[in-house]
Order: C-alpha cells, then structure tokens, then sequence
C-alpha cells in the first residue's frame, strides 16, 4: 500500500476515526497497529519480523546503554547494538551484491569456482527505521537523549506509517516527545493535513509520473539515443526524482499532521543551492542531518589533525557510504562518491573562492547566484545519470554520447515529447482549449503559494475553489500508468 | 471534530454525486460485454456450439459459417480461468451444446488476468467476481479518468458506442481492413507481450483446462482445442520453449480424454497475408476460412461413428 493507492485512501480514514474514538492513553496503539498493519501490505511477514526485532532489540539496548555504568560499558553496548542493527541491513540489503562481486573477485583468481549467491530479499523500508534504531541508540550514548521507559511509544516512533518506506528519518529529540503528549483534536492540524497530502499526491501523480513518461523510454534503451535526447532526459529525471519524493514527503508530513504529529520538513528548494554543500542542506535534509552528525562529524573529529585533508576524506567516506545506503549497486557507489569529490574538493578552494569573490565585488551579486545555481543544478544532474541508469554500462554510454553535437533531433520526437506536452491538452481526443490549462496551471501556482497556513486566511469561497480545483487536477491530469515512488526502493 | 466532519461532508457530497452520477452513465454505454450476456441469456439454449477463448479466438471463429448453430463467447485477453467460469455461470442454459471451442494460444498457460481492468467487465456484467478489489465494482475506478471521459464523450455527445460483436459474438472489428497493418512490427511486439518471464500461472491454466474438459465430459461435450493460424512475422520471434510446452500440454489433454481433440493450425500454408488483420489476428477471410476448418472437423465428428 502505497501513500498514491486507492488502499491508503480507504485505510487513512479509517484509522483517523479510530484515532480518535478511543481514549487518549490507546491512541499510541492504534497508531502503532495500523502502522503493522499498513507493513503488513507489503505481504513480508519477514520484514514485519525485521521491524519487530530491531524495535524490540534497540528498546532493550537503548536501557542498557543509559543504564551502563561506565564509559567503557556504555561504549561496547552502543557499539554491539548498532554493529547487530547495521548487520542486520547488510544481511537483508547488501548479501546479493557482496556475493556477486566476491564471485567475480574469485573468479578473477580461480575460475570455476564461485560462493553461492543468496536470493535477493525485499528490503522496503528497512534502511530508513534501521537508520532511525542507528540514532537512536547513539542520541543515548551522547547523552542527547534518555531512553524511552514505555515500550509502545518507542515501537510507535520506529513504526509510525506516515515516516515507514521512506521517512523523514525522525530523531527520538523530534517524534518521541510528540508521541507522549495527550492529544487534543485541532481542526487546523487536519486541515493542513489534508492540504498538503492532497499537494503531495499532485506533485507524485501529475508532474513526477508525467516526467516519467519521457525519462524511462530513454534511460531503459539508453543504446538507442545520443545527444539530445540524453541531455532533456537528465534534466527530466532531475526534476522527476524531486517531485516524486517531494511528493512522497508532503503526503508522509500531511497523514501524520492528521494525527497531530510534525515530521521533519525534508526538502527546502534543493535546486535553488548555490553549492553542492548548500544542496545537500536542502535534500533529503533527515538523511543528510544523519550522515552529517553519525558519519561525518566523528570523521571529521578523529582526522581533525589532518586539517583539511580529514575534512576531505571524511567527507569522501561520509558520501561514499551515502550511495551505498541508496543500493547495492556501482552506480550508488559512484554517485555518492562523485558527490564526496564535489564537496572534498570544495573544502580547497572555498577560502580562494570567498576571496575573489570579495575582490571582484561579486559577494551579493544576483549574476554569481545565479551562475552557482546553474553549476551546482548541472553537477548534481551530472550525478544522477549514475543514480538513474540501470548499469554502469549504461551510465558509460549516457556519458560518452550526451555531448554528441550531430544527434538525430527527430529523436526527440521518438521519445514521447509530443505526449509528454499533450498527455495533459488532450482527453481522448479532444483538446482541452489552453484557456482551460492555462486556467489549471494558474490554480496550481495559488496553491502552492499559499500551501502554508496562509491559504486559511482566505475567504471561504477562495479556499474552497482551491480545494476542489486541485481535486480535479489531480483526477483529470493524473497518469494513468503509475509508477512506485523512486526512494521506495531505498 | 464536528466541524472537520461537517466540512468533510459537504465537500464529497459534490464529488460523491458527480461520480455516481458517471458511474451510471458508464454502465449504461452498451459494450461488447453486455451483448454477450444478453445473447447467453436468450439463446444460450440454442447454442450447439460455444467458442471460448481470447482475441484469437475474437477474431478467428465467425459462428456464421458453422453448419450447426454456434456462439462466439470469447472476449480479448479473456484466460482459462474466465472460461471455465463462464462455462458455469450458463451450465444450466447450455442444454443443447455438443461442441466446445476453446484456442491454445503462445500464451494460453502462461497468462493470468490479474490486475487487468478487463476483470471488472466480469464483476460488473457477468457477476463473475473472483478477484475481491473495490475497484472493480466500479467502472469509474477501473480505467484512467481521461478514458472513462472519451467513452462518455463519445457515447452520449458523438452517439458512437464500442460495440465490436455481432449477434453470434463474432468481432467486427477485424472485418474492416486494417489501416495500419504491419506485419512485421505488430508480429515482433504481439510476440513480446506474449512471452512469458515465467510459468508461475502454467500449473492454474493448466487445472482450469482439466476442469473445462471434466465438465464437458460430464455433460457428454466434445472440447475441441485448436492453435489458431498465426502469421511467420509472429511466430519466428515466438520462444520455442513456450511454444513447445503448450503444444506438447494440448496435445496430452487430447490423448488422455476421450473428448478432447487438439488441431494445430500454427503453419497451415492456407492462410495467406490477406487472411491476417495483423500477425497473429485474422481479417473476416481468415475468420472465414479458419471457421470452415473448424465446421469441417465438426462435420467429419458428427459422421464418425464413436469408437
């Protein structure tokens, strides 16, 4: 069951009734059921199995670890615990690939002779509450944070539906906290609740699975397109993996308003960075807030003699485990470390850079922004060829031809840009006048201005409009054959 | 709370209405689904010989040119499953039926309707409900919004409705040339779709067939199982393996039944490119000529003395 399902539309009511027809010290049971029960959709009970145990293990664990008497104790506790968690990820995600690259390794030296592969394993959701298990147990060894004395709340704050598949990854400091407090039914919670799911789901149904129809034919035959092609294939998949997982966190951050719970905001204008560090203060921010404070900070620390150099490489190793984390694959692999090397190498030449900059009088120029903006889009798109492409083969192809100047331009129409334009002009095949679409398009841009709590100022007929105008769009302009959300598979 | 439901309520009344509202429309837009019903519901009685199946069989088997009365009760993409239920559902009204119809297609074992949005035609006007999804109980929800609008639009503004069957369940839509005919193209990707990643629904297909032959036998029918004529174009992309499975499961079920003959149409040099709407789907004088093969065999039955 996915956020986008007519399922979830059926069971998201349902469990908000419930919510609220038991008495306030059941409500964390209710939330917790229908968070199994939401897993359970899946149909891996092994995975339930997995959340379970890591929920179970990290609460004891966490005791332990706040209970310890020593330094030394707390250290080997935390340090046993999370080695269980992450062994526990490795097992689930990463076995299929260690196996496959430790046959070709031997193969290399003896051929014929092989380890047996395992069977690749569903993994949905399991480094995002493994993460969340991670820092939990680490908040409590830093002293940021005391374990959780009631252990429904913690398997809440591990299981909570509307962060499962693919966050926010929420601190214990954040949700916990949330979890405790009495609830009280506040009418402008589900409100905005129900303004931002319904701003998610357009953002996941019409603009991302339409950018799909343009990215996929591309990047799944790769051989038959040079040039061109590539280029507006990128860049559709840049923007295509943002909505989709903007959407997805709109839709997270809006079910769980409904129950009066505030999720960590994940993204705040990611294309709008001016460097490849600013970028990632603005993507997928749960995630890079955990790399930052669990990986890079105790690098950083431990190689603080190094000076810039430690900053380098930690930052190198930071980012390298960053794309293991997104899959077992090369590709990840590449990705995050193209993005350490951004950042490794910036840490030299920002001191030059301020200076210039300085010199030249280009501090607060609009012009240098903008040139910034521009570069760190163009790197970061150059980033996901790796993250998007099925092989490194194809990645390597994508490179090679993406700059061939004599492209046959007719490709482009071969791709579907004549449906990609029109899939929303046309119904059937009759053309909605462009006054109607200009019409949509301008409701849209209202909405999402005003997407904070500043559309409840407005009078009731303008809320009103907005409401039901955003409800037709997404039913008339939605894509009919729809596609997962893209972290799902993280 | 009380204000949240309120609100909720006056805000899906609208919503709630409109979609009722084209709900009903759809359902009373006449498809193919429907007419097939309407005739099993008069003439099922009549019939004496019934050809289930998938579009091969749609496009193939034209009840016209059969000697004895006969029914085309085939639907594009329908599975074994569909048949044997259908089978059921008119078991009592099939009182004179002698013959059973039924291809073994490239994909016959390996297909399942899962998932599809041809199995609400099913729930909705066969009351055939085997798959428990809420959307299927719908029309609304079953297609895409833009599609549901085009059959509105063009029923009710243009007057045009999708029928594609005549009174025997022949489909007219293959009688009319083809303006896009392409051999080649629509052979390598009718072949594609068709092969199978796996045989997860080979063992099903293949208990469903035992249970359409069970229940013939019982009723003392005939099943004839026939692989229709198929195009070069089509078959030279078709996996042997696949193919060779299918044939060689037809061919046990006949020499294991004594009311089960299989006829293997695939190479037949009689058809020609003319007797092709595409690769693997046949023009009304292919309908034509597969349907006298068929009537001959019938015939040769008829005046065969039972062994």
């Amino acid at each position: 069951m996915t956020f986008n399902s007519f399922a979830y539309f059926i069971f998201l009511p349902i469990v908000f009734l419930l919510f609220q027809a038991v008495a306030d010290r059941y409500r964390w049971l209710v939330l917790l059921i229908a968070s199994y029960v939401f897993y359970g959709f899946l149909l891996q009970p092994s995975l339930l199995a997995i959340l379970a145990f890591v929920t179970a293990f990290s609460f004891l664990a966490g005791k332990r670890i706040d209970c310890a008497g020593t330094a030394k104790k707390r250290k080997q506790l935390l340090l046993l615990s999370v080695f269980v968690n992450l062994a526990i990820l490795v097992y689930c995600k990463y076995l299929v690939f260690l196996a496959e690259n430790l046959n070709l390794l031997i193969g290399a030296f003896s051929p014929g002779v092989s380890i047996p592969e395992p069977e690749p394993m569903v993994s949905i959701a399991l480094s995002f509450f493994i993460f969340q298990a991670v820092s939990y147990l680490a908040d409590i060894y830093f002293g940021i944070t005391g374990s959780e004395p009631h252990p429904g709340h913690f398997a809440l704050h591990m299981s909570f539906f509307p962060k499962l598949l693919q966050g926010p990854i929420e601190r214990a400091q954040g949700l916990l906290p949330q979890i405790r407090q009495p609830y009280r039914f506040n009418y402008d919670d589900v409100r905005q609740g129900l303004l931002l799911f319904a701003w998610g789901l357009f953002l996941k149904v019409v603009v991302a699975d339409r950018l799909a129809l343009f990215v996929d034919p591309v990047y799944n035959n790769v051989e038959a397109y040079t040039g061109v092609p590539l280029i507006i294939a990128t860049y559709a998949y840049a923007f295509q993996i943002y909505f989709d997982f903007a959407g997805y966190t709109n839709m997270a951050l809006g079910s769980a308003k409904l129950f009066g719970f505030n999720l960590t905001q994940n993204f705040r204008s990611p294309y709008l960075a001016t460097s490849c560090a600013d970028f990632w203060r603005r993507w997928h921010i749960s995630f890079s807030r955990w790399i930052l404070d669990y990986i890079f900070q105790p690098l950083q620390m431990k190689w603080r003699n190094l000076g810039k150099n430690g900053t380098a490489a930690a930052l190198l190793v930071t980012f390298l485990l960053s794309g293991v984390w997104h899959g077992a694959s090369w590709n990840f692999v590449i990705w995050g470390l193209l993005h350490g090397i951004f950042l490794a190498t910036s840490t030299y030449y920002r001191p030059y850079r301020k200076k210039l900059h300085k010199k030249l009088g280009l501090k607060n120029s609009r012009w240098m922004a903008i040139w910034q903006v521009f570069i760190t889009f163009n790197l970061v798109s150059f980033t996901y060829i790796f993250f998007r492409a099925s092989s490194i083969e194809d990645a390597g192809h994508i490179i090679a031809n993406i700059c061939n100047v004599y492209s046959n331009y007719t490709a482009i129409k071969t791709i579907g840009i004549n449906e990609f334009i029109t899939k929303d002009i046309l119904i059937g095949n009759r053309k909605i006048v462009p006054i109607t679409l200009l019409l949509m398009l301008s409701i849209i841009w209202v909405v999402y201005k005003h997407r904070d709590e500043s559309l409840f100022t407005k009078p009731v007929w303008f809320r009103w409009a907005c409401y039901y105008s955003l409800f037709i769009i997404i039913v008339v302009l939605q894509i009919s054959t729809k596609s997962g959300f893209i972290y799902l598979q993280f | 709370m009380r204000k949240l439901l309120i609100k909720i309520t006056f805000f899906t009344i609208p919503i709630l209405l409109t979609g009722i509202a084209i709900e009903a429309m759809l359902r009373k837009i006449p498809n193919d689904y429907k007419t097939k019903v309407q005739q099993y519901e008069k003439h099922a009685g009549d019939f004496e010989v019934l050809c289930l199946g998938e579009s091969h069989a749609y496009s193939g088997f034209n009840p016209e040119y059969m000697q004895i009365r006969g029914f085309n009760g085939s639907h594009f993409a329908q599975t074994l499953n569909y048949d044997l239920e259908i089978l059921k559902k008119y078991d009592h009204k099939l009182q004179k039926l002698r013959y059973l119809l039924l291809p073994i297609s490239y994909a016959s074992f390996t297909n399942s309707l899962e998932n599809q949005w041809e199995i609400k035609n099913y729930f909705l006007y066969y009351n055939i409900k085997k798959i428990h999804n809420p959307k299927y109980y719908t029309e609304i929800l079953s297609l895409p919004f833009d599609i549901n609008i085009e059959k509105l639009l063009s029923y009710y503004i243009s007057h045009t409705a999708a029928i594609m069957t005549d009174t025997n369940g022949y489909s007219t839509h293959y009688s009319n040339p083809n303006p896009d005919k392409n051999l080649v193209e629509s052979g390598k990707k009718m072949a594609a779709v068709q092969t199978a990643k796996d045989y997860r629904n080979w063992d099903k297909n293949k208990e469903f067939l035992d249970e359409i032959i069970m229940r013939s036998k019982k009723r003392g029918v005939t099943v004839i199982l026939f692989t229709p004529p198929a195009h070069n174009r089509y078959r030279m992309h078709l996996d042997s393996i696949q193919l060779n499975k299918t044939i060689r499961l037809a061919e046990s079920f006949a020499r294991q039944n004594r009311n089960v003959f299989y006829l293997n149409f695939l190479r037949d040099r009689s058809f020609h490119e003319d007797d092709f709407y595409d690769a693997d789907h046949f023009s009304s004088a292919g309908a034509k000529k597969l349907t006298n093969k068929l009537s001959s065999f019938v015939e040769n039955l008829e005046r065969e003395p039972e062994n």
